[in-house]
């Protein structure tokens, strides 16, 4: 088992296209998959992370760093003296920051969520697009997620039909 | 690695300008609301591939919970013999479906997101369950004979059963109740030890679902029936003497909706002037007695003997809203304590009155029926998820129209 010493133990992240990143252990544990790996043993030296480039894994990396909780050895003191709310706070204004970015990095920040199963990373990420299907038309939806209207002009007249309650 | 692989090709598969990769699609489309996933079906092929997926549905009425119930306008009509759907807000109705439904069924109630409609006479026909997003129908399997067992009098109600997430139909009559869970396929079970009141003469209005438990009423009678989804067990509860009325099979003169967890009933009295009355019946909990309050209570300047088709229901968790006519009625609820009601009639002043000439309503009633029911939450949930398999076909027919 990895042991848990006050001391920070680094673990070794290595993206497919040779990149490798050392991180806190405990940064690393945001991510679920990487946590079981790390449980299970399979982590004695470095972690292999398939299909996600360095580019996005330093950005992965980025937000885990910022949003691994403060507390242990090292975080105690930093809790006592910010106010969680003013905490919270800063992490909402850092989080809108971070997620500007275009659409591919998005995507790809989507499926590095997903596949390394960061939940806040992954709604943080999603968010964007949620809010785009829930606040525009067809044709904005398509516009701004590249989306070719594949209908024929009768195929489209029928679904739009059979969901027009959908568009109230 | 020793992990199953969810990743993707690291750039979106389809190549081109960034198009969102299907199982992406996936992910962010079972966080929107149902409304949001009907609407995305019309973006293009890869996404109605998507949102229709039986899988998908499947996890997204799972994990979907509807936030608010909306106001559902289900009119049935004969030649063509069919149910139509309307989604409706403030007065405005927007067409969902029209779905063939034979001329001798009727709607038994609303759950959740599924319909229930049974033969208007026919103990032992087969209910059909229907899904108005999707158009979907599946006739259930034959309840058992009730007419050897001499009963005359019968109701079906569809429930849900929270903890278990179970859909239950219940055929209640006076001596037996028959209960099939949907998907079962050990088919229809009997409660012969049950006592229940007699449930004849059900007014026309559709049992409602609330919290798990139906509420079912009986005019001849003049009790309320709850039923228990999860524990199949049934209470009766007499009303109070102010709310027993004269029994009119062509048009009920009580009916019943939710508001605040509660249920409401809204009662047209006779006395004079006219007027609607509306109660709350809270339910015997916390050692606390079985309670009624009348809430509400409007005068009416019709004369009494052209009441016509009417509803009454809650729309947006707190506008009051009583159609009669072409007329629709609105109290807004929000912030006002119930005022407390002196002498038998106290007459309110209606917030607002909408004529709506546009609606979708027939006067005929002998070709259409209408009501609006309010505890609609629109699904994915396929009511195909529940046919039995093949070997049951001999009791089993599925219908499937539209997706």
């Amino acid at each position: 088992m990895a042991t848990r010493e006050a001391g920070k133990k680094m673990i070794m992240l290595k993206s497919p296209d040779g990149m490798e990143f050392e991180v806190e252990e405990a940064v690393a544990m945001e991510s679920q998959t990487i946590r079981k790996m790390i449980e299970d043993d399979c982590a004695d030296t470095a972690i292999l992370i398939p299909n996600i480039n360095s580019k996005i894994l330093s950005r992965v990396i980025e937000y885990c760093n910022k949003h691994v909780p403060t507390t242990g050895a090292t975080g105690a003191a930093a809790s006592d003296t910010v106010a969680p709310a003013a905490l919270a706070e800063d992490l909402k204004i850092w989080d809108a920051e971070f997620i500007k970015v275009n659409r591919a990095t998005r995507f790809n920040l989507i499926q590095a969520a997903s596949y390394l199963n960061i939940k806040g990373l992954l709604d943080l990420t999603s968010q964007t697009t949620i809010d785009t299907i829930s606040d525009n038309s067809l044709e904005e939806i398509r516009s701004f997620l590249s989306t070719k209207n594949d209908y024929l002009p009768e195929e489209e007249q029928t679904i739009r039909r059979e969901n027009q309650w959908a568009f109230q | 690695m020793g992990q199953r692989r969810r990743l993707l090709e690291p750039d979106g598969g389809g190549g081109g300008g960034g198009e969102i990769p299907s199982e992406l699609l996936q992910e962010i489309l079972v966080k929107l609301p149902t409304k949001d996933v009907a609407r995305s079906r019309c973006v293009s092929r890869l996404w109605r591939g998507v949102a229709s997926h039986p899988s998908f549905r499947s996890l997204h009425a799972a994990t979907h919970v509807a936030p608010a119930a909306e106001v559902l306008l289900v009119s049935e009509t004969r030649e063509p013999d069919e149910a139509s759907f309307f989604l409706t807000s403030s007065g405005k109705a927007t067409a969902m479906r029209s779905v063939a439904i034979p001329g001798d069924y009727g709607l038994a109630n609303v759950c959740n997101g599924l319909l229930c409609f049974v033969h208007r006479h026919n103990a032992d026909a087969p209910a059909v369950v229907c899904n108005p997003v999707t158009g979907e129908t599946l006739a259930l399997p034959e309840p058992p004979p009730l007419a050897a067992e001499g009963e005359a009098q019968h109701l079906f109600a569809l429930g849900f059963s929270p903890p278990t997430k179970e859909y239950k139909l219940f055929r209640l009559a006076s001596t037996v109740v028959d209960v099939y869970t949907l998907g079962d396929a050990r088919g229809w079970r009997r409660h012969a030890h049950l006592s229940l009141p007699h449930p004849t003469k059900i007014t026309a209005w559709a049992p409602r679902l609330i919290g798990g438990k139906l509420y079912l009423l009986t005019a001849a009678w003049n009790r309320v029936l709850v039923v228990d989804v999860a524990t199949e067990t049934c209470r009766a509860h007499r009303l109070p003497a102010q709310m027993i009325i004269a029994y009119d099979e062509r048009i009920p003169r009580v009916g019943a909706f939710e508001l605040d967890g509660r249920l409401y009933f809204a009662l047209h009295t006779d006395s004079t002037p006219t007027a609607i009355q509306f109660w709350v019946m809270s339910p015997p909990e916390d050692g606390k007695q079985l309670r009624w309050d009348r809430h509400y209570c409007f005068e009416i300047s019709e004369a009494f003997n052209h009441l016509g088709p009417w509803s009454a229901w809650v729309d947006g968790g707190e506008m009051l809203c009583y159609m009669h006519g072409d007329t629709l009625h609105m109290y807004g609820t929000r912030g006002r304590s119930p005022p407390t009601v002196l002498g038998d009639v106290q007459g309110l002043q209606w917030d607002q009155r909408l004529h709506i000439p546009e609606f979708p309503l027939w006067w005929e009633t002998s070709k259409c029926q209408w009501n609006f029911h309010g505890g609609y939450r629109p699904t994915l949930l396929s009511p195909l998820s529940f046919a039995l398999p093949p070997s049951q076909d001999d009791v089993q027919k599925k219908r499937s129209e539209g997706i």
